[in-house]
């Protein structure tokens, strides 16, 4: 196909490092598991005391249960308690497998079984159990790579799934899509630290194709049985569809469908990316197992996104630019003359099925019209994660829908639900939540499109987690977010490509001129994180300007556009804005720095007021532009106070005057902390400034909780009355301010746990720290103005 | 003359100040309107 070279390859670890070499990361240059330890590590003191918990509990747990559930729980528990130390051990040594594990146990929905038969918690406990893993590790010493920078879109889409309970009917729903997305974000950067290496991603993508293949087999010989219903204790099962029967797997139909879809794309790069005859012939038994599952699904969504699948895969093949755009254009052709009535021909096999399938499609419609609605109605923060159904009646009778053209038979039935993921996200999370979603999945495909430069089997299996991604959320266009778990395993596969690309980097410093290549050289690693604070803020979380700033690590680029940037760049490694524009405008320093030499290797310096200092400057201005926008709500609270003579707070109102207060006690403190985290960072106390910033950060995100909490008990809103106005608009408005300095915190404490400052160079503290403190004085004259004068 | 722009120390400093001097202003206005 493509790359015939890489193919031999395949076997070999490509990148050139052993499969279980501990990562190397900068906090610890030197390899922190080495592997004499890792034999060795046992007779540790925290490793024997790991032992000790571990045992504890694995006899308080079983016990525990069996004591709960009655005797007849005795003889599982007992074979767990023989079998448990053995795992426990087995993880101990190879780690790693707790994360193929993992995915092997949640995409075959054995957990599920586990759960459904027994009182054991099932996807928590296989998380909680990845968790612990990587914890342990820890303790004993192996301190994981670092996440790839993008995973803080996790954490945004996290956010926005919270932020829109503020305006949920139903804040329950949207605490438990909460607390059910933090649960995969956890499993997903689970995932992300213990498959480090390319030989471990394609170990946990064989997991992945394994379980399914399993399934799919399961559910062939269930089918080919001409039974219906459950069957193998759930993992297969076959419904009847106006007299049609269709696979449903342990889930249902479509949604069965798209994980086979995208695990029969994994299998084929799978078979792509290896010379070994026996694993090409697995996967090409696998991809017929997993294609022939989708068939017997009869999903169109899912068959729609093969089809899709297979344009990209054709698309990659050709070699040349013209045969691309051929094959494009026949796909289109394809798609659109064949596919529709083909599919139509193949599964509707009578009128009845057909007239079922035409009331499917109205249904599915007039579900995802009031999706749309709803979404018009709330474009912001939509109505609520999780809010979909309980809003359905209401909606259903705006947009005189009857209650016979749902699901589900009547208002609130079962899976009245938007049928498409994209439309859920837009109605129940608005502009917010879908921008954090298309993030997180665009960080995601960029992961794995930049890791198909990567050399040997691990490029074509990046362009195999690509088309697979590609695949998984053309299915999500007709489907709603019922089984996140397949989502959040495929976004954490697909991201693993930029940490084997980072961890590159970071080991090959700026020293190899060729990324590919790079070796281990912890002395340029130190180099290139500790003069990282040099680089603008931006940097903690955009890979792009960390990218370009560290010049010649750019995996995406040959080698000789990447000398080009480097010859570009000053010194400092990136260029400067302000120099390259003045030059650029044709100006001339007006006085030259002493000791400036013109060897033409980078811009000429700024031209800079002797004055006032520049970032003085600015931060005064910004100051001045606050104080301003503050003034303004004061003189409209000043006006209707003392000019209108109005009472404060409206009469029948009150001001929980002792709760603000407890809350000022709460931000005054962070002040302090804050003014401890820099005097650590002066004496050169690592610790201290961070557990300080970190201190500063929690308190600040404790007061805004605090706030929010209170205007959700306080009985009246910014409508009630001009006082209310008042009241939200100076309140919210510090809220905001302190919501940004929670922001502008967050780099600072990342950064500090990545070791970015030093005893003379703090910048990153220090302004953060300026920003805080000012919205703590602009909160206490709130505070002593608005609650109790 | 101290500049809270300038560093955080002085930011601190500053905050303190204002701390203060609105606390003091606080328990003014309560005691006149008491009396």
């Amino acid at each position: 196909m493509g790359r015939p070279d890489a193919r031999k390859a395949a076997n070999a670890p490509a990148d050139g490092e052993p499969a279980r070499s501990p990562p190397v990361t900068s906090l610890s240059p030197a390899p922190s598991a080495p592997r004499g330890n890792r034999r060795g590590g046992l007779q540790t003191r925290s490793a024997r005391r790991l032992w000790a918990v571990a045992a504890a509990l694995v006899v308080a747990v079983p016990l525990g249960v069996g004591v709960a559930t009655g005797p007849v729980w005795l003889v599982p528990l007992g074979a767990f308690l023989l079998v448990a130390p053995w795992v426990i051990r087995f993880l101990y040594f190879a780690p790693r497998w707790a994360a193929v594990g993992a995915v092997a146990a949640l995409v075959s929905s054995v957990v599920d079984v586990i759960a459904s038969q027994t009182p054991l918690p099932g996807e928590k406990a296989v998380v909680l159990a990845l968790v612990a893993v990587i914890l342990g590790r820890r303790r004993l010493g192996h301190r994981p790579g670092r996440l790839p920078e993008c995973t803080f879109w996790f954490w945004f889409l996290l956010f926005s799934l919270a932020v829109s309970g503020f305006v949920a009917s139903d804040r329950g729903e949207t605490l438990a899509v909460v607390g059910t997305e933090s649960l995969y974000v956890a499993l997903a950067v689970g995932l992300l630290l213990l498959i480090d290496t390319s030989e471990w991603l394609r170990v946990t993508a064989w997991g992945l194709v394994l379980s399914a293949t399993m399934l799919a087999t399961l559910a062939v010989i269930h089918y080919a049985t001409g039974a219906t219903g459950s069957g193998f204790f759930g993992l297969a099962s076959v419904i009847d569809d106006h007299g049609q029967r269709r696979a449903a797997g342990p889930t249902d139909v479509n949604f069965f469908a798209q994980l086979l879809a995208t695990s029969a794309v994994l299998a084929l790069y799978l078979w792509r990316s290896t010379a070994e005859r026996r694993e090409r012939a697995t996967a090409l038994t696998c991809f017929a197992a997993l294609l022939s599952g989708v068939w017997i699904t009869q999903s169109r969504g899912s068959l729609i996104a093969l089809v899709v699948g297979a344009s990209l895969i054709a698309f990659f093949v050709a070699s040349k630019t013209w045969q691309r755009w051929v094959l494009v254009a026949l796909f289109a052709v394809v798609a659109i003359l064949v596919v529709p009535p083909a599919v139509e021909r193949t599964l509707t096999s009578s009128d009845l099925a057909r007239q079922s399938r035409q009331q499917n499609v109205d249904t599915r419609l007039n579900l995802n019209r009031m999706a749309a609605k709803m979404f018009v109605d709330h474009p912001l923060l939509g109505v609520g994660a999780g809010n979909y159904p309980t809003l359905v009646p209401q909606y259903a009778r705006d947009l005189n829908i009857e209650q016979g053209d749902l699901v589900g038979g009547g208002y609130g039935g079962d899976g009245q639900r938007p049928h498409s993921l994209y439309l859920e996200r837009l109605a129940e999370t608005g502009i917010v939540g879908t921008l954090a979603l298309l993030a997180v999945i665009g960080a995601a495909l960029r992961a794995a499109w930049l890791g198909r430069r990567l050399a040997g089997s691990t490029g074509i299996l990046s362009e195999g987690l690509f088309v697979a991604l590609v695949v998984f959320l053309a299915a999500s266009a007709f489907l709603h977010n019922a089984y996140p778990r397949y989502f959040w395993i495929m976004v954490a596969l697909a991201l693993v490509p930029m940490h084997l690309i980072q961890r590159r980097e970071s080991a090959s410093g700026r020293a190899s001129p060729d990324p590919m290549e790079g070796s281990a050289d912890p002395g340029g690693t130190r180099l290139g994180r500790r003069d990282r604070h040099l680089d603008p803020p931006g940097d903690a979380l955009g890979m792009a300007a960390h990218r370009s700033h560290r010049a010649g690590a750019g995996v995406d680029e040959p080698p000789g556009r990447a000398r080009g940037r480097r010859a570009r760049a000053g010194p400092h490694g990136g260029p400067r804005l302000m120099e390259s524009g003045s030059a650029a405008l044709g100006y001339a320093p007006l006085r030259e720095p002493a000791g400036v030499h013109h060897d033409h290797e980078h811009p000429p310096e700024a031209n800079r007021s002797s004055r006032v200092d520049a970032q003085f400057l600015g931060m005064l201005l910004f100051i001045i532009s606050e104080v301003m926008l503050f003034g303004a709500f004061f003189t409209a609270y000043f006006f209707i106070r003392a000019v209108a003579g109005a009472e404060w707070p409206a009469p029948g109102e009150q001001l929980p005057v002792a709760i603000a207060g407890v809350n000022t006690a709460v931000l005054m403190s962070s002040s302090f902390t804050m003014h401890w985290a820099l005097e650590s960072a002066k004496a050169e106390n690592r610790a201290g400034m961070r557990a300080g910033l970190l201190t500063t950060f929690l308190l600040g995100a404790t007061f805004l909780t605090i706030q929010i909490n209170e205007y959700v008990h306080l009985g009246f809103g910014p409508a009630t009355n001009a006082q209310g106005t008042i009241f939200f608009g100076l309140t919210g408005l510090h809220g905001a301010h302190v919501f940004v300095g929670l922001i502008l915190l967050s780099f600072a404490t990342i950064r500090a746990f990545r070791g970015h400052f030093t005893a003379k160079e703090h910048r990153g503290v220090e302004v953060p720290g300026i920003y805080w403190h000012f919205v703590d004085v602009m909160w206490i004259i709130v505070y002593s103005t608005v609650y109790i004068l | 003359m101290l500049n809270p722009l300038r560093s955080e120390a002085e930011a601190f400093r500053f905050l303190v100040y204002v701390a203060v001097v609105v606390a003091v202003i606080v328990a003014i206005v309560l005691l006149v309107r008491a009396l």
